[in-house]
């Protein structure tokens, strides 16, 4: 017996070390070295976790070796029935070996390492073989001392393989057969959570009342528990909270009188109570009843379970009553801060974001406090743990900034108006609670002071947005890791946030501010789609500014760069405002020479086919300062360089607007430098470089003027011309100018070839004024060179038109000129043509009548008085009546009243007066008549002669005072005055002959100056 | 440059056309223009006008100097540095006839200094030297443009083309208003003397001769031609005044020492004193004062005038001295 209680002792030892070994932590042993589990090593845990029960089974299969050698040593003895206890133990040992394996069946790894051992494992056959070991003992050994254990045993066995009914008997059996054992509570509470389990509340209830009468029985506690429960699920909480509250009162007793803890079911209760409690109770009252049950027990925790329980059912109004209770009553529970930021998100639910968001400051307010108060209990050089709360206002602040920076972003985001400002505002708040109580470990903090900078801007925050973007360079320049595209972004956003902030002036700080953001920006993303912006806006800055010296060389570096200043390049807007405003600088500095060669550098690179726009821009500006460059030069009074670099300009710049306008300065400048020869050439020139330009006319009629006054009629002609051309609407005008011009400046023909043009077109006395200077200019041509071809065509238009008094008076001169001929009867013909004209002026009619006089009066004077004697009557009678004919032509002529015409009429009558004195005193008879008849006719001749003689006196009289009284000055009066003295026996004096005056020149009155 | 004709556009352009044909039948314009005369007036204060004939008009042999081919200097410099040398040169061609020349000279210098109206006045001159009478017409009227209207000498010019364009009533207007511009132009009155004496207006001539002695007392021609007016109407002292002053200042014109004392033999019968005349005009011959000869024994007659007047104080003597009377001394 004492060898097999020591083998028992030995086999059971061995089981226990076995059983310990899974149980108790890693002792000093190197076997339980090799099988602790390291954190995080699944696998490796795994294949420990087999080795384990591999070692277990080991010693279990040894064990039961031994019993079952044992069981059949004292089969029928009185230790059989201790021996089949152990075996059904073992076999419920077993049991969970097998287990394990079922539970790892789906394990590669297990079922690499013992696949058959996987493959056959049962947990319930284990089980089964326990339980008919049991039967087996209450069958054959009804009387073993430890039958109480074996029936709660075995019906433990019958549970596990969900034979609820087998257990349910088997507990049954206990309750009644072993009423004073230990295990009857248990048994009673196994019974009443079978029926519980069936939801038989009732049956349940009754085996749970049962438990009461064991008020030492370790489940006590358990079974008040279980009843209130039971009462619940009988729709009964009033009573389930009055079990539980006696649960609570138990728990304090334990507590107070030191027994096992594990009876303690207070916080269990408590936890639970919160249920029972939303089924019955006001929230408003629930604070004060969890304080009053939990007592020395922290009520918050147990309220806040409360809280999830109305929360659960979306009592929101209850939720907050009760977490204000919380605040209020239990500022430092445990479950304060869930508290605190459980009513944020109570806000927050109930859409009331600005109390969610000032109630996340009171939670921080909390945080910060609590932390204070930690801090006062720390050592010098101690550093302050980061709190709970920190992270959950972090949280919860990062949450909420995002999801109300969402909502107003898609509610308000893209309008321009104020609408959403309470939720921004909030969101706003929230971005800075969450970035004041974020640890440096939440990698979302780059991306959410990101989002709180985007916020910002868009709210117009700019200066703080800025601040909020650039603090990203700062983070990663800390070490910090951003996303690239985050980096990017947030860099050139703070600086655009800057400038929005600045608006228009730059301050000194602020422009340093940008240049270190743009430095930032520029450094980190050299290749960023905002370095060429940035580096244009710092230039830009100092531009503004206007400290230019510190903008040119910006410019000029981003202008200029060869990626961009090449053949087929694009110019980027930003390239072409630096150029542009590089150019500007050297304009603004007037350094033309320097914009020329710039702007000269950017044609040679750029191709038209790329940058047509651009280009003849830059040509503008080239042109512009190139212009701007020779202003320069005649400022600085170079007007010779200036004139030939204006000519230059104009020649090599044809296409450009300011070629003419160049032109017209060269022109102007070589009159202001005296040069009027050079500049009216010029203006000439630009008519045909620049027939469109403005100054065209101007210029034109300045140069006719400065040819005009040096006499150089020849070429203001052609001048007007041209001018003519540009000046339509005075066309004819200035063509008769150029007319006149070519007249007297040896062009004649030309002259009146134009003057007949310029006739065809006009109308009346326009048209007879130009057929008279066409007329004048041909006849100096017949008189000076003898070409009378055009003026003769001129006299057939007047003729032709019947243009009076034009045609008649060439009718006048034609019957002169035949007179002047000798063929006097066509003279008198041609005279005859217009004589009867009265409407004609009297000087024509008189002159035409004078050439009719003058034909007869030839007519009278070769009438011969030469006869017989027999004739000599009538050779006088005709001599008479030819002087009578002559006579009246004379008078006739004299009657128009023209005195030249008169003196002449006058004249020529007294003349033939004189003439026919003479000629009838001249008549002598032949020295055959008688003498006395010869006598008797002188005297009557004499008689005839005198009173003709006088006549011939008195008109000779007269013509001299009627040319006297004409002033006539072409020297008849002296004539005529000559012929009255010779007639009146007057000595004849020399007729005085005027000559010219003499010419006059200038002299100097100090001719020694003159040839210095 | 001032602004010129051209520079009032039609109004001007009617100017021109008239100045450039109807010259001739335009009546003359009197109208004065202060600022160009302002303009040209350096150009005009520093000269007289002196006739061609003067021996003061150039000392210089026609040439185009190399002063013509300068370049001109700016306007608001003044005058041209060589304008004076330019003119010389251009008054020694109108001198010596030589119009191309002239022309050219007269171009540099229009070219060269336009407010000054001599380029223009030696333009006229010299197309009026080729017969070029129009554009010799409008180059004075140019040259008077440039002169302000106020220039005596281009109205002179213009009466002298128009003469010359046998317009002798209008050279006449124009002369009047050159000499009444500028008085010193003496060949002006002169010429209108001479026309009015012509045409026998003996009162308006004698007007105009009296101009000449005015301006320039020792005119030979005005003051002989005064004496025989003043003869002609029986002022004879008055006659015997002009001679005696042409005499004085013209010594060696033996036609007026005669004609002195014809007047005082025959006109006034002062023997004496036409013996004293020819007395001194023996002297001045004898001193070389006088190189031309009486067609007279002049000794003969002074001894004959001497006999005369010892006659009178015995007349059988004086009537043999009358009888030595020379023939060739009559008007």
């Amino acid at each position: 017996m004492a060898a097999l209680i020591a083998t028992l002792a030995s086999t059971l030892a061995l089981t226990s070390t076995a059983l310990a070994a899974k149980k108790t932590q890693p002792g000093d042993s190197g076997v339980e070295r090799e099988l602790r589990f390291k954190e995080g090593d699944e696998s490796g845990n795994e294949v420990k976790a087999l080795k384990t029960e591999l070692l277990v089974i080991k010693s279990e299969k040894k064990a039961l070796d031994q019993l079952l050698r044992l069981e059949k040593k004292y089969k029928n003895t009185r230790m059989e029935a201790e021996i089949l206890f152990r075996l059904a133990e073992l076999y419920m040992r077993r049991a969970r070996s097998e287990r394990f394996f079922e539970v790892h069946r789906n394990s590669e790894r297990i079922m690499t390492f013992a696949p058959q051992l996987v493959k056959d494992a049962s947990e319930s056959a284990e089980i089964r073989k326990a339980i008919a070991h049991y039967q087996r003992i209450q069958e054959r050994f009804p009387r073993f001392h430890s039958m109480d254990t074996v029936l709660f045993n075995n019906a433990y066995a019958f549970q596990q393989i969900n034979d609820d009914k087998g257990a349910e008997a088997l507990f049954a059996k206990l309750v009644k057969e072993h009423g004073s054992s230990s295990l009857v509570a248990d048994s009673y509470l196994s019974m009443g959570e079978i029926r519980f389990k069936a939801r038989d509340f009732t049956g349940a209830l009754a085996h749970f009342k049962q438990i009461r009468r064991f008020p030492r029985a370790r489940v006590y506690p358990y079974g008040l528990y279980k009843a209130a429960w039971t009462h619940y699920n009988l729709q009964d909480a009033t009573s389930g909270m009055q079990q539980l509250e006696e649960v609570i009162k138990f728990g304090r007793e334990v507590a107070q009188n030191g027994w096992d803890s594990k009876l303690d079911l207070r916080k269990e209760a408590l936890n639970d109570l919160a249920l029972f409690y939303t089924e019955v109770r006001p929230s408003i009252q629930a604070v004060d009843y969890f304080m009053a049950q939990a007592r020395e027990l922290d009520a918050s925790v147990y309220s806040m379970r409360l809280v999830e329980l109305y929360k659960r059912h979306s009592r929101y109004n209850d939720v907050e009553v009760v977490l204000k209770d919380i605040l209020a009553k239990l500022p430092k529970g445990e479950a304060t801060a869930s508290a605190h930021e459980e009513l944020v998100w109570n806000y927050d639910r109930t859409k009331r974001q600005s109390f969610a968001v000032t109630q996340l400051a009171a939670f921080d307010d909390f945080c910060t406090q609590t932390q204070l108060d930690a801090a006062k209990n720390l050592k010098k050089g101690q550093v302050a743990p980061r709190l709970e709360c920190q992270d959950k206002i972090a949280d919860t602040s990062k949450r909420l900034a995002g999801k109300w920076h969402g909502i107003w972003k898609k509610a308000y985001g893209f309008t321009t108006g104020n609408g959403g400002q309470d939720i921004a505002a909030s969101a706003d708040r929230a971005y800075r609670l969450y970035l004041k109580s974020v640890g440096g470990k939440d990698v979302d903090q780059p991306s959410i002071r990101y989002a709180f900078a985007e916020l910002l801007f868009a709210r117009k925050e700019f200066r703080e947005a800025s601040e909020n973007y650039a603090a990203l360079g700062t983070f990663q320049k800390a070490g910090g890791k951003i996303e690239q595209k985050i980096s990017q972004d947030a860099a050139y956003a703070a600086i655009v946030s800057l400038e929005k902030a600045v608006g228009d002036k730059w301050s000194d700080p602020d422009e340093k501010r940008f240049g270190e953001l743009s430095e930032w920006y520029i450094s980190r993303h050299p290749e960023g789609p905002y370095s060429l912006e940035l580096r244009f806006k710092r230039a830009f800055i100092a531009y503004e500014k206007e400290r230019y010296d510190d903008a040119a060389p910006q410019f000029k570096k981003i202008g200029w760069a060869p990626e961009y200043v090449k053949p087929g390049a694009t110019i980027p807007e930003r390239v072409a405002k630096a150029q542009d405003l590089y150019l500007d600088i050297l304009n603004i500095k007037k350094d033309y020479k320097a914009i020329k060669e710039s702007a000269q550098i950017l044609l040679s690179a750029t191709s038209a086919s790329t940058a047509a726009p651009r280009t003849a821009h830059i040509e503008k500006i080239y042109r512009e300062a190139y212009f701007a460059e020779i202003q320069t030069r005649e400022e600085k009074g170079d007007l010779a360089g200036a004139v030939e670099a204006y000519k230059k300009f104009a020649l090599e710049n044809a296409a450009s607007e300011l070629a003419p306008k160049a032109w017209w300065n060269a022109s102007q400048l070589q009159f202001r430098m005296g040069d009027a020869t050079g500049g009216a050439n010029t203006c000439y020139q630009m008519h045909k470089i620049f027939p469109k330009s403005p100054n065209g006319r101007e210029c034109l009629t300045k140069a006719a003027n400065t040819f005009e006054s040096m006499g150089r009629l020849d070429l203001a002609a052609r001048v007007l011309l041209n001018l003519s051309e540009v000046e339509v609407e005075n066309q004819s005008k200035w063509r008769e100018v150029a007319a006149d011009f070519f007249a007297m400046s040896g062009s004649k023909d030309r002259a009146i070839t134009m003057y007949l043009k310029l006739a065809e077109v006009k109308k009346s006395d326009a048209m007879v004024a130009l057929l008279d200077k066409a007329a004048t200019v041909a006849n100096e041509m017949a008189t000076t060179g003898g070409d009378t071809k055009r003026l003769a065509e001129i006299e057939k238009l007047f003729t032709d038109k019947n243009i009076e008094p034009q045609a008649s008076r060439l009718v006048v001169e034609q019957a002169e000129a035949l007179f002047e001929k000798g063929d006097h009867t066509k003279a008198f013909n041609v005279a005859k043509r217009i004589i009867s004209k009265e409407s004609l002026p009297k000087s024509i009619l008189a002159r035409a009548r004078f050439v009719q006089a003058r034909v007869l009066e030839d007519e009278y004077r070769k009438q011969s008085v030469k006869a017989k004697v027999e004739r000599v009557g009538q050779v006088l009678a005709i001599k008479t009546e030819k002087l009578e004919k002559a006579q009246k032509a004379l008078q006739s002529a004299i009657r128009y009243g023209d005195p030249t015409v008169s003196v002449k009429a006058l004249h020529r009558l007294g003349d033939c007066y004189v003439d026919y004195a003479k000629t009838v005193r001249s008549m002598t008879l032949p020295a055959t008549v008688a003498a006395a008849d010869r006598e008797a006719f002188k005297n009557e001749i004499e008689q005839l002669a005198i009173p003709m003689e006088e006549k011939g006196i008195e008109s000779m009289n007269q013509a001299l005072e009627t040319a006297k009284k004409a002033q006539l000055r072409d020297g008849q009066i002296a004539d005529l005055q000559a012929e009255v003295n010779r007639l009146n026996l007057k000595p004849a004096t020399a007729i005085m002959t005027v000559a010219g005056p003499q010419i006059y020149l200038p002299v100097f009155r100090y001719s020694q100056e003159v040839m210095q | 440059m001032r602004p010129l004709s051209l520079k009032t556009k039609f109004a001007a352009a009617v100017g021109i056309a008239a100045l450039a044909v109807g010259c001739s039948t335009a009546p003359i314009k009197k109208t004065e223009d202060a600022e160009a005369a302002k303009a040209s007036r350096v150009y005009l204060d520093s000269v007289l006008p002196l006739p061609v004939s003067s021996r003061l008009v150039s000392d210089v042999i026609c040439a185009v100097p190399a002063e013509a081919q300068k370049p001109a200097p700016g306007e608001k410099s003044g005058p041209s540095k060589d304008w004076k040398k330019l003119i010389a040169y251009a008054n020694a061609c109108a001198k010596a006839k030589s119009w191309g020349t002239l022309d050219t000279i007269a171009q540099a210098l229009a070219r060269a200094d336009l407010n000054s109206p001599w380029g223009a006045y030696f333009q006229s001159l010299a197309a009026e030297g080729i017969g070029e009478l129009q554009r010799a017409m409008w180059m004075a009227d140019l040259a008077q443009k440039k002169a302000g209207g106020r220039a005596g000498l281009f109205a002179y010019q213009k009466g002298r083309i128009l003469f010359a364009m046998k317009e002798t009533a209008r050279a006449m207007t124009e002369v009047q208003h050159a000499v009444e511009l500028d008085s010193r132009l003496v060949d002006g009155h002169l010429f209108l003397a001479d026309v009015y004496r012509r045409d026998l207006e003996p009162d308006r001539a004698v007007a105009s001769y009296k101009e000449v002695l005015k301006n320039e007392g020792d005119n030979y021609r005005a003051l002989t031609t005064l004496a025989e007016l003043s003869l002609e109407r029986g002022a004879n002292a008055e006659a015997i005044e002009y001679y005696s002053k042409a005499v004085h200042a013209h010594p060696a014109q033996l036609q007026a020492w005669l004609r002195l004392a014809y007047i005082y033999e025959t006109v006034q019968k002062n023997g004496a004193q036409a013996l004293v005349t020819y007395r001194d005009l023996k002297m001045s011959i004898d001193r070389g004062s006088v190189r031309e000869r009486p067609d007279f024994d002049l000794n003969a007659k002074i001894k004959a005038l001497e006999q005369a007047i010892q006659a009178s104080r015995a007349p059988a003597q004086a009537k043999a001295a009358i009888q030595g009377q020379p023939k060739s001394v009559k008007k």
